[in-house]
């Protein structure tokens, strides 16, 4: 169940970072208030094995208030790998909900 | 962030540095860096309190979860996709040698039997080496210490006495005729033959060191 969760985690973040680059924080924050991640700091081993992939990028802006931020964007192989998954996921999920709650085929 | 902060910040870095270095994590600069700008962003310039540090580092969780999550095998690493030839790692080739040359040195006790068993296995094992290599390796790592000890110089140098009977038919009343060879002593040491095969084997073993070393290095995974 981990595997799948953390599986699933990973293509979370990079379909947030979809719509443009985002800091770590924001990133921690959006998906704990989803209940996608149990404690912030586990995002980052998480970035770290996107970014060492290749599918993530880093960057250090400065930021409107206090020190420079590191901010994360998706590289085209990232994008890729998200659009691939959601192609999958989709059909996945429903077959997966109709199972569950005993709907015929 | 006044000093209070300041430590107890320096405190959760500490431990998750730690923890990451226990486990070995790779990329522990890199995580380091990520969880300290994310509690300076989260803390930002203004006044904070000890309570509203605590409560960003507890948000971040327990240092240890996160260098489990960053140690997990069972991840897939995008990078990592392809497997890696066995026990090919740039550590195998000292090793191998290193376990060889030293546990046949030092044969006399059990232990050293176990280790060279474990560097003859690991470099039979290993993707690193033709089956030659690997022959080569086997019988001539060995061979100084079986030198040194088979000429009797490793060990007390006592004169070992072997009775020989030469081959007498039965029933042939004659008496059987029985030779005893004296071997080792210090004989052997003086002996041209001796000191010749003791620096041929020291020589072959050397040099089976440095080849298998060297191959095996510019084979070995970085």
């Amino acid at each position: 169940m981990t595997n799948l969760r953390r599986g699933a985690l990973e293509y979370c973040i990079l379909a947030l970072l979809r719509e443009g680059e985002r800091y770590g924080l924001d990133i921690a924050r959006e998906l704990t208030g989803r209940s996608l991640l149990a404690s912030e700091g586990t995002l980052y081993p998480l970035l770290s094995r996107l970014r060492k992939g290749g599918l993530v990028a880093t960057s250090w802006r400065e930021s409107d208030a206090g020190p420079p931020r590191r901010y994360y964007s998706l590289t085209p192989d990232g994008q890729r790998a998200v659009n691939v998954f959601e192609a999958t996921w989709v059909p996945f999920r429903s077959g997966v909900d109709a199972v569950l709650t005993g709907r015929p085929a | 962030m006044n000093n209070t902060e300041i430590a107890q910040v320096g405190r959760y870095l500490t431990e998750l540095e730690a923890a990451l270095a226990e486990r070995a994590v790779a990329d522990r600069d890199d995580i380091l860096a990520s969880v300290r700008d994310h509690i300076e962003s989260a803390l930002g310039d203004d006044d904070v309190s000890e309570a509203d540090v605590a409560q960003v580092l507890t948000q971040l969780g327990d240092p240890l979860a996160i260098a489990a999550e960053a140690a997990d095998p069972d991840v897939s690493d995008p990078l990592d996709r392809g497997a890696r030839p066995r026990w090919s790692a740039r550590w195998v080739p000292a090793a191998v040698i290193a376990l060889i040359m030293i546990s046949s040195v030092l044969w006399a006790w059990f232990l050293p039997l176990i280790t060279l068993a474990a560097g003859i296995v690991l470099l039979w094992g290993s993707a690193l080496w033709t089956p030659g290599e690997k022959l080569a390796g086997t019988v001539l790592l060995p061979a100084p210490a079986v030198a040194w000890w088979g000429l009797g110089i490793g060990s007390v140098a006592d004169e070992m006495c072997v009775a020989e009977s030469t081959g007498v038919e039965v029933g042939s009343g004659q008496a059987e005729q029985v030779d005893v060879v004296c071997e080792g002593g210090t004989a052997v040491w003086e002996s041209v033959v001796g000191t010749g095969l003791l620096v041929a084997a020291v020589l072959g073993g050397v040099m089976a060191a440095v080849l298998l070393y060297r191959r095996g290095m510019t084979r070995a995974h970085s």
